[in-house]
């Protein structure tokens, strides 16, 4: 059994089954430096988890680790009922952790159809279910349908961004990590990714990783939050419970 | 006054990293920079530091009796000569040597190549490392290899080998990275040791730390400075706390 708590300590039991990815006071760092000290973490199936807090308090890093490019230095993780601390990321991939890294990492030489069918391929799927997985992303992000020739380099950054989520929707992940993806994008663009979280709650099949600044966003789009400083889980709950003193204390100066 | 930033600009590819910036720091005094991703920090440390070069604007050194540099002229290796230090994050030393050697290595003792050749250890560099030491708390330590040290006490080393040679103004960029919570603490300590005696900017994400030496605050956004004042002044401002939740991008 893991325990989800909120920060006024009224506990909330979680069966395993409920659980997708549990982080159990896990640590890691680079060289000597320890940038996550035993962080605690669990994501429920089918709900977006924002995880807050201001720069360099080791967000990303344990984005990171979730995805096995950080070696740990204490602690585990298991994914959908499976210990994966000793798995190397392309295992991680294949067994449903999709990432969006900050700076979305799309191929920019190659084009927009090129970029989504690298998905499509290393997923293996028949083609039927090729064109259905497809069809669910341009709903999704009707721009990239619009821009299949296109270089992935000279897309707008927003366009981008959707393209790099879209490629890894194509993957069917059961989890999804978003690593900022609202940073330097207009807002028309920022609405449709909100809505793109929507839809894939809706859908009910994928749990979100939610790594954000722009905090409306970030509310709007979670059902639970985290909150990381210096390397550790100072505050967790429900989204509703994230109030303006919390926003003082560990997100704003 | 020892700095001065005269509106200046930078653009990288039509991008306009410093827009417009000016900062004026005093001699002796200890200023914080604070501000989200992609303000513009690094490249303001890369334009005192002569590391680029700015497109408008001037960047003055203020020497002694009216003496002034300006830096936009200077070559980058010529800034330390200055007496400008910089301290990147990730913490540059010489792990196979000794925190003494360490030390010794980074002396200003302004030598052409053919003193550094003959050079001989004197009584004032010891005297000079042995200052240093105590400032950055490793005497204790002074034998042992820079490699074996913790992360804070490679920080501080470092620090250590800007001090040796006696900067003006010393750069110091997130120095708590990475640190525990009591190396955080001693870091801020040494900080306010230094300040007075030299003038310090320190570029610092974690606030609880920027609370512990700041007296005045800098926040800068989208390359420019968006307020200036003390801790408390900078915390309660509106703009400042839209920024830091994002909402100045919905804006624009």
């Amino acid at each position: 059994m893991n325990t989800m708590t909120d920060y006024e300590g009224k506990a909330k039991k979680l069966s395993d089954d409920e659980i997708l990815l549990s982080i159990d006071e896990f640590s890691a760092g680079y060289d000597a430096s320890l940038i996550l000290k035993n962080v605690s973490m669990a994501v429920p199936r089918n709900q977006v988890v924002a995880l807050l807090g201001r720069n360099g308090v080791g967000k990303t890093t344990l984005l990171n680790s979730i995805m096995g490019l950080v070696s740990a230095s204490g602690g585990s993780m298991t994914f959908n009922g499976r210990l994966v601390d000793s798995l190397a990321p392309d295992r991680r991939a294949r067994l449903g952790i999709g990432y969006v890294p900050q700076g979305r990492d799309i191929f920019p030489g190659l084009s927009v159809w090129e970029n989504l069918n690298v998905s499509l391929r290393v997923s293996g799927v028949a083609r039927e279910e090729a064109e259905a997985r497809l069809n669910e992303v341009y709903e999704l992000f009707p721009v990239l349908k619009e821009m299949l020739k296109r270089k992935g380099g000279v897309l707008s950054g927003g366009q981008q961004q959707q393209l790099a989520i879209g490629r890894a929707l194509l993957l069917k992940p059961k989890l999804l990590i978003l690593d900022e993806p609202t940073e330097g994008i207009q807002p028309s663009i920022i609405d449709q990714i909100e809505d793109a979280i929507y839809a894939i709650k809706k859908k009910g099949n994928m749990s979100v990783i939610l790594v954000e600044q722009y905090l409306d966003f970030a509310r709007n789009a979670s059902d639970r939050f985290y909150i990381l400083e210096r390397g550790s889980v100072v505050r967790k709950g429900e989204i509703d419970q994230l109030d303006n003193d919390l926003i003082a204390r560990y997100l704003t100066v | 006054m020892i700095l001065s930033v005269d509106g200046v600009s930078k653009s990288f590819d039509g991008f306009k990293a410093i827009n417009d910036l000016s900062f004026y720091l005093e001699e002796g005094e200890l200023r914080t920079v604070i501000g989200p991703n992609g303000a513009g920090k690094s490249t303001f440390m890369d334009l005192i530091t002569a590391r680029t070069r700015p497109d408008e604007g001037q960047i003055t050194l203020h020497l002694e009796e009216g003496h002034d540099v300006d830096l936009r002229r200077v070559r980058e290796h010529q800034v330390s000569q200055l007496g400008i230090g910089r301290k990147f994050q990730n913490p540059t030393v010489y792990a196979s040597h000794s925190v003494y050697d360490n030390l010794l290595l980074s002396l200003n003792n302004n030598r052409g190549i053919w003193a550094s050749l003959r050079f001989k250890e004197q009584k004032r560099d010891r005297e000079k490392i042995f200052e240093v030491m105590k400032a950055i708390r490793l005497q204790d330590v002074k034998g042992t290899l820079a490699g074996a040290l913790s992360h804070g006490q490679k920080q501080w080393l470092e620090i250590g080998m800007l001090l040796a040679q006696d900067p003006k103004i010393m750069l110091v960029d997130e120095p708590a990275a990475g640190m525990s919570d009591e190396e955080t603490d001693r870091t801020g300590e040494l900080l306010l040791g230094l300040a007075g005696k030299h003038s310090l900017i320190v570029i610092e994400h974690d606030m609880e730390f920027v609370r512990q030496i700041a007296s005045r605050v800098t926040v800068l956004h989208q390359g420019s400075v968006l307020k200036e004042g003390d801790f408390d002044t900078v915390r309660s401002d509106e703009k400042v706390v839209e920024v830091y939740l994002g909402r100045q991008a919905r804006k624009h």
